[in-house]
């Protein structure tokens, strides 16, 4: 985003231009407020946030809760703290990163530089699964994780989100080759390249940008995946999603708002700290997501 | 004997036929260049000879060899692409020896072949560079490179030069020629320019709509063309066409102008009985037309007009007028001082006049 | 003459792509259209806690239609749609171009507009919920600033608990819609703006007639990504008040799943999912349609 903006020269008064700044940090404000409060209430002893003040910094600066959130909190039924639902999570996260990728990368190469009669149509039916509202595949899915032996399994939950991971990565990858010249795949050809050298020797080189993007949208998804998680888990398997809910939404005993907002955080901390490192690539995929082209 | 035989050759993309029963015989070593505006076929006719795309019908042959179903890696041919086509992520020395590693040769034969063919091109300090890094120019070079490195039985070329600057245009139009004088292999040459066609080929094939209107040496292509298709596109300025009435007496042929001026003809000979009331379409160049002519020759029937535009071009002088509800174009010496809004005379040479039938379009 | 058709007649080279797109085809069409079928087959059955193949048409449509929490979760969708694509369009386009006048710390400010979207609506429903509890959020916090008679209990009221999830929803999205159209400001040729200025349209003007009618098709797209997120909205309720106070703020998306899951009314919870699909494929099916079209006549 670094081209030219519509204004071009600050023209507007210097009142106009303070106002502007105003409410730009207002703004500021509005969207940093709900993670301050994560942040300075998660180092809090309970009875301080009880006695209001939320956004007060902590008096008595604990870790407690982040150590109760992550290895003892009651999750369920279990003692467990977050920990192993975390690890969940990442067990999912990536084989089905990977592989919705890889997929993702030769369908989008097939559908760009290969393509065939009806090549769109079958392009947009891919599309379409991407914005089904996935209560449409609950009841028919769980029925096929229980008839692989894969329900409740972190495996059942790698399946599910490759499956529909396809559609976005595929989308992806075509456009980026959409736009690679298609004269350097004939020319590959005449050098007597065939279509996996093409992909291997001459596309996948060039394909850093995009493969970077596809990783961290799919991981943003997945990782930040309920809906699924909570329909086709047991106990043994809840991704954090669905674990943190848990935690929060627990009706028994006290409400641990600090070891809630701790949890909250390590649920976060993935795709935040992705984010952090390459947001540029992440805003390329939300675009790519919405505006084609 | 034919070395690269195209016989019949079609191709239609869904409803539209993009190449109509194209018939091509070219000889060893013999340089054609495919020219027509864009959409005519040219480059399609190009893909089929690499195997780049299927015909619909017909059949290719190279040294004797059908080729119609073979991959564009088995049809022993190198091609050099408009955008060069170099792969991004490779240095030069791999872009050139990309195809002999996939025909299997041994890192040593490749770096010798790149060696080589870096020598002829001068281009041996950028080996170790990527696409990226190299100028207009330099692609272009690399690009042959990668051609050349295999030495193929045929070249083929996509509009190579039409990325370049007008200046490096020229200079590597040159060379391609050397280089074609160097080695005497068949070429296939793809281009809009006709400059580019007629400074570079043995033979020209001007094509339109899918078909091959005329395949002719440059000469004939321009002194000869067979229909007023070719007429116009070769040459620029183009061609000035009128259309006029052809009627014979015991002297000759008479051509009357729309607005009723007449001159004769006594050189041509031309059958009539085919024309509708002696109706034909005249073409004649600009520098067919001329400011000062020998006094009382035949070969030239003068005629007044008043000058509306004067374009100097340097070497030459452009001199525009109205005729018969045309506007035409005549090349003057670059000295000439004919001013816009004079009247002159212009010296059409008559030996330099062609007729064609208004219907068909083609040449009388 | 634009075409990426060079396949030689090698048949192997010919048949190779298909086959390695064959396999994702099969599993979407089985995993997205088949089951799209079986869902709705069962949403003309009368399944209850496990599935049944028994035909009885429409009647599970029209229960559905009868029942009141299906009426409260559709008005809330309409409510909910309506306030979080306004807000989001609105807002969305005043910061960005508030952000595009050559703002001195734009560098600082996009990226804090922007992380909420990459956060899990869990977390952001999780972190609303007890920011907007009155207990401890935000009404005691002003409370405690010295005004005491200040109420905020939104998240407890039964006509006011959508509104919360509207702000968190607004919340997580806007700045999102804030660098789509930050990206669609950047992207209008320069040759237009400077047109305008030596035409004399003045700033404001600029804006309305230039610059917003070359954004439309920013709209479209930020409305067909709006639209769709609002329709399968179901985490950040489950997190922020799992449906409540009451069932003041369900939704389509978690009415389909208690109805299925917990209710045992498989039929009905089938068909809300029937009618959640055709309301998305009304918004996304042109849509994709036209973007698909149109790089056809590139």
């Amino acid at each position: 985003m670094g081209m030219s903006s519509v204004a071009s020269t600050p023209s507007t008064g210097s009142i106009a231009r303070t106002c502007i700044y105003v409410v730009l940090l207002v703004f500021c404000l509005f969207y940093l407020v709900p993670l301050y409060v994560m942040l300075v209430n998660s180092f809090k002893e309970l009875e301080e946030i009880r006695g209001g003040g939320m956004l007060n910094l902590p008096e008595n600066f604990t870790t407690a809760p982040w150590s109760s959130a992550w290895s003892t909190a009651q999750i369920g039924v279990q003692p467990t703290g977050l920990k192993p639902y975390f690890l969940n999570s990442i067990y999912m996260v990536v084989p089905a990163v990977f592989l919705s990728t890889m997929i993702g990368a030769l369908n989008g190469y097939v559908l760009s530089k290969w393509t065939f009669a009806y090549h769109r149509l079958v392009f947009g039916l891919l599309l379409f699964s991407c914005f089904i509202p996935f209560q449409i595949v609950l009841i028919p899915m769980a029925r096929v994780l229980g008839t692989f032996g894969i329900a409740g399994s972190t495996w059942g939950l790698v399946l599910v989100h490759t499956v529909y991971g396809i559609g976005f990565s595929t989308l992806f990858f075509r456009n980026y080759y959409e736009a690679f010249p298609t004269e350097l795949i004939k020319a590959a050809q005449l050098d007597g390249a065939g279509f996996f050298q093409i992909f291997r020797r001459i596309m996948l080189p060039s394909s850093g940008p995009i493969i970077v993007v596809c990783v961290i949208w799919q991981f943003t998804n997945i990782w930040n995946d309920f809906l699924f998680g909570a329909s086709f888990t047991d106990f043994d398997s809840q991704p954090i999603t669905v674990a943190l809910n848990n935690l929060v939404s627990s009706s028994t005993g006290v409400k641990e708002y600090n070891v809630h907002f701790a949890g909250a955080i390590l649920a976060a901390l993935p795709t935040l700290v992705v984010y952090i490192v390459s947001g540029r690539y992440f805003v390329r995929g939300l675009m790519a997501g919405s505006v084609k082209g | 004997m034919s070395f690269l035989k195209i016989s019949n050759v079609s191709k239609s993309f869904a409803t539209t036929q993009v190449l109509n029963n194209i018939d091509l015989d070219i000889a060893e070593g013999e340089f054609i260049v495919l020219v027509g505006p864009s959409g005519c076929g040219k480059s399609t006719l190009l893909n089929t000879i690499a195997g780049l795309e299927n015909v619909t019908d017909g059949q290719i042959e190279i040294a004797g060899k059908d080729v119609t179903h073979t991959v564009p890696a088995d049809r022993d041919i190198a091609m050099v692409f408009q955008s060069y086509a170099l792969y991004p992520n490779m240095t030069v020395e791999k872009n050139i020896t990309f195809a002999l590693e996939m025909r299997g040769l041994s890192a040593d034969a490749q770096r010798k072949a790149c060696a080589e063919v870096a020598e002829t091109l001068q281009i041996s300090h950028l080996l170790k560079r990527k696409p990226g890094q190299l100028s207009g120019g330099q692609r272009q070079r690399v690009a042959m490179g990668r051609a050349l490195v295999r030495n193929p039985q045929v070249f083929l070329f996509d509009e190579p030069l039409s990325n370049l600057d007008a200046k490096l245009r020229v200079d590597m139009r040159t060379e391609i020629k050397q280089l074609h004088a160097k080695l005497g292999t068949t070429i296939v040459y793809v281009t809009h320019d006709q400059i580019e066609a007629m400074t570079l080929a043995n033979r020209i094939a001007v094509m339109n709509g899918g078909i091959i209107q005329q395949l002719g040496t440059p000469d004939d292509i321009y002194n000869h063309p067979a229909n007023l298709f070719v007429a116009s596109f070769m040459g620029s300025p183009s061609m000035n066409i009128l259309d006029v009435t052809l009627s014979s007496n015991k002297s000759g042929l008479t051509v009357t102008l729309p607005h009723g001026e007449s001159f004769g003809l006594n050189s041509q000979k031309i059958d009539l009985k085919s024309l509708k009331d002696g109706k034909v379409k005249m073409g004649i160049r600009p520098e067919s037309i001329l400011e000062k002519a020998p006094a009382n020759s035949k070969n030239f029937a003068a005629i007044e007009q008043k000058v509306d535009v004067v374009e100097p071009s340097g070497s030459d002088t452009f001199v525009i007028f109205e005729l018969g509800g045309e506007t035409f174009n005549a090349r003057f010496a670059g000295d000439s001082t004919v001013k816009s809004g004079d009247k002159i005379k212009f010296h059409f040479d008559l030996r330099r006049i062609h007729f064609f039938n208004p219907e068909t379009g083609d040449r009388i | 003459m634009v075409n990426n058709k060079f396949l030689s007649k090698s048949t192997w080279q010919q048949i190779l792509p298909k086959i390695v797109l064959s396999p994702s085809l099969i599993v979407v069409f089985a995993f997205v259209y088949g089951f799209i079928i079986y869902t709705g087959y069962l949403s003309a059955s009368n399944s209850k806690m496990m599935p049944s193949y028994d035909w009885i048409g429409f009647v599970n449509y029209s229960k559905l239609f009868a029942l009141r929490h299906w009426k409260i979760a559709i008005t809330n969708l309409a409510v909910f749609g309506t306030l979080y694509i306004g807000i989001c369009m609105i807002l969305g386009l005043t910061l960005a171009i508030l952000l595009d006048q050559k703002i001195r710390f734009e560098g600082v400010i996009r990226p804090i507009y922007l992380y909420p979207m990459a956060l899990s609506f869990i977390v952001t429903g999780t972190a609303w919920k007890w920011f907007l509890d009155p207990g401890i959020g935000l009404e005691t916090i002003i409370q405690t600033w010295g005004f005491e008679d200040f109420s905020f209990r939104w998240i407890k009221d039964r006509d006011m608990a959508i509104y919360c999830v509207v702000i968190a929803a607004v919340w997580q999205t806007s700045g999102f819609v804030m660098a789509m159209f930050l990206a669609g400001l950047r992207g209008i040729d320069d040759e237009i703006l400077k047109a305008a200025r030596i035409d004399g349209a003045p700033a404001f003007k600029l804006y309305t007639k230039i610059v917003i009618p070359i954004l439309k098709p920013i709209f479209l797209s930020a409305f067909v990504v709006l639209a769709h997120m609002a329709i399968k909205s179901y985490d950040l309720v489950v997190a922020l008040t799992n449906g409540g106070p009451g069932r003041a703020t369900e939704l389509p998306a978690t009415f389909m799943y208690s109805y299925t899951f917990t209710r045992n009314q498989m039929g009905i919870g089938a068909s809300s999912a029937i009618i959640m699909l055709m309301t998305i494929a009304a918004i996304i099916v042109p849509y994709l349609y036209a973007e698909l079209r149109e790089r056809k006549s590139d």
